[in-house]
């Protein structure tokens, strides 16, 4: 079995006394695609940060190719966090850059190339989530569709070996939904990215994914491939899966 | 608030890594256009408002100091007074105080809305320091520039106290040039660069900071923008007394 690219172990972490993550371990293999599920405010997106090393667990570990994100060096995180890419749940596009610009600057702050390969790059890659011909116009022109779909290129312009997508379908209609689905698949298959992906679409989840795991309560409860997953046993897994309003989940909001 | 101070201390010092740590890759720390655009918004921004203001007040203590001075008929001191009253307190005093509520409420403000919108945690996730890309040309943009803006105050106040002087003190104004070249003494003018330069870093770094710390929405944002100002007001203040003291103590 390959090592793998990302391993969380024992992880805990709370947000003003709140336990947020409760011993969560998590462990991606290079070329999976894992998708991540659970309730709202379950801890998916802070999940993503603590990869990024962005947040830091208060217990346990967190490791990209096996080398301790929360002991990185300042330097070191950098380096790692170019190997990531990351598409944000609200975009997250820099409001005073164009968008042409807002893609350059990874590309500009973090390589050497030359004005023609970064113009390449952009186009490309503007051409991989079908906004060609957007490049001058600012982030605040656009609708929340088409700007997650800029956040998408500008995670991809550097090539990244690890892609980290919070709810890249959410917001989008059906057949940009299919494509960035399309997009997301490819990805792996044809540049060996590994991705994660956050998403609350069901059919996109089973679809997309390698591998589903299901995030409640602070840990992962369930993770299996997408026929076995659905398939499960697990009385949350099947609530969330089928999207029944009876069941453990709500009943837990209530006492 | 010692506290927060320690950790405007502590930002001072990250950036300053974080930049280097740059530099050393043999890059350019940040982008000159940024630099640019905040010396322009900062510092040419601000130059009708200091210059008014400056103007207003060299008038007033002209007149005020003139029309005390005058019963003991001493009045040929207002220019000395206004000189070094400007060059080594007023100057640097009022015009932190206009920065401070011009440029660094419009950087708590940029930079809070920016932390809101997660731009900030992009940037970082990215792998670019948004320390050294979006912190350190604002606070070198006010640091280099505080400097030049108290040099546009002085001249402005001595501007208003020489058409006081002439008009109603009978001092012309080559012997107003004369009066000052006795007065003003060169610790005072060191003592003024010093403080406007240290006005610039705290100014800079109290907004940017308050901005980076923003948390809860537009509110967060409004509340920390006022938070910026009166902190950086009060820390200028503040800082404004010990150099007085320090700078006493020391030529004594
Ligand atoms: N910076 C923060 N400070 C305090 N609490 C936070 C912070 N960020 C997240 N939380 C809390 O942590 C919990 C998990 O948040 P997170 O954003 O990870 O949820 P999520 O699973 O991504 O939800 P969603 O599907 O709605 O995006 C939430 O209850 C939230 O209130
Ligand atoms: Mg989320």
């Amino acid at each position: 079995m390959d090592t793998p690219l990302v391993e969380m172990s024992n992880v805990d972490l709370s947000f003003d006394g709140t336990r947020i993550l409760k011993g969560l371990s998590l462990s991606v293999a290079p070329r999976e695609r894992l998708v991540i599920l659970g309730q709202s405010g379950s801890g998916k997106s802070t999940t993503l940060r603590l990869i990024l090393g962005i947040l830091h667990p208060q217990h346990g570990s967190v490791k990209f190719k096996n080398e301790e994100v929360t002991h990185m060096s300042r330097a070191k995180l950098n380096r790692m966090r170019q190997k990531i890419g990351m598409v944000y749940q609200y975009s997250a596009l820099i409001s005073s850059l164009t968008i042409r610009d807002n893609l350059a600057l990874p590309l500009e702050e973090l390589t050497d190339k030359s004005r023609e390969e970064i113009d390449q790059i952009i186009e490309e890659k503007l051409a991989m989530v079908g906004m060609e011909d957007t490049g001058e116009r600012m982030p605040s022109e656009l609708s929340g569709g088409m700007k997650k779909r800029i956040g998408l290129a500008r995670a991809l312009v550097l090539n990244p070996e690890l892609v980290l997508f919070d709810e890249p379908s959410a917001g989008l209609d059906p057949v940009i939904s299919s494509v960035i689905d399309e997009l997301i698949i490819s990805l792996t298959e044809k540049a060996n990215t590994t991705s994660i992906i956050v998403t609350h679409e069901m059919d996109s989840a089973f679809k997309i994914a390698t591998r589903i795991a299901m995030l409640y309560q602070g840990k992962i409860i369930e993770e299996d491939r997408p026929e076995r997953f659905r398939r499960s046993e697990n009385e949350v897994v099947k609530q969330f899966v089928e999207g029944k309003t009876d069941g453990p989940i709500l009943e837990n909001k209530k006492s | 608030m010692l506290q927060h101070l320690s950790s405007v201390v502590w930002l001072l010092f990250e950036t300053a890594q974080e930049t280097l740590e740059h530099t050393r890759r043999g890059r350019l720390p940040f982008r000159p256009a940024i630099f640019f655009e905040q010396t322009d918004r900062a510092g040419v921004g601000s130059i009708p408002l200091v210059a008014l203001v400056s103007l207003f007040l060299g008038l007033t203590m002209a007149l005020l100091t003139g029309y005390q001075l005058q019963s003991f008929g001493t009045e040929r001191l207002v220019p000395g007074l206004v000189a070094v009253g400007f060059t080594r307190e007023l100057g640097p005093l009022i015009t932190g105080i206009m920065v401070a509520a011009r440029i660094g409420a419009a950087y708590t403000a940029e930079l809070g809305t920016m932390t809101v919108a997660e731009e900030v945690e992009a940037i970082e996730a990215m792998g670019i320091g948004p320390l050294r890309f979006l912190v350190t040309p604002r606070v070198l943009a006010v640091f280099l520039l505080m400097p030049c803006l108290v040099v546009v105050s002085n001249i402005m106040a001595l501007i208003g106290a020489a058409f006081i002087s002439d008009l109603h003190l009978n001092i012309s104004l080559p012997y107003f040039f004369d009066l000052i070249h006795d007065a003003l003494q060169r610790r005072d003018i060191i003592a003024g660069v010093i403080k406007s330069f240290l006005f610039g870093l705290i100014i800079g770094l109290v907004a940017c900071y308050k901005g980076l710390t923003v948390k809860g929405g537009a509110a967060g944002v409004g509340d920390a923008t006022t938070s910026s100002v009166v902190t950086a007001i009060t820390v200028v203040i503040g800082f404004d007394t010990l150099a007085n003291i320090v700078l006493v103590a020391l030529y004594d």
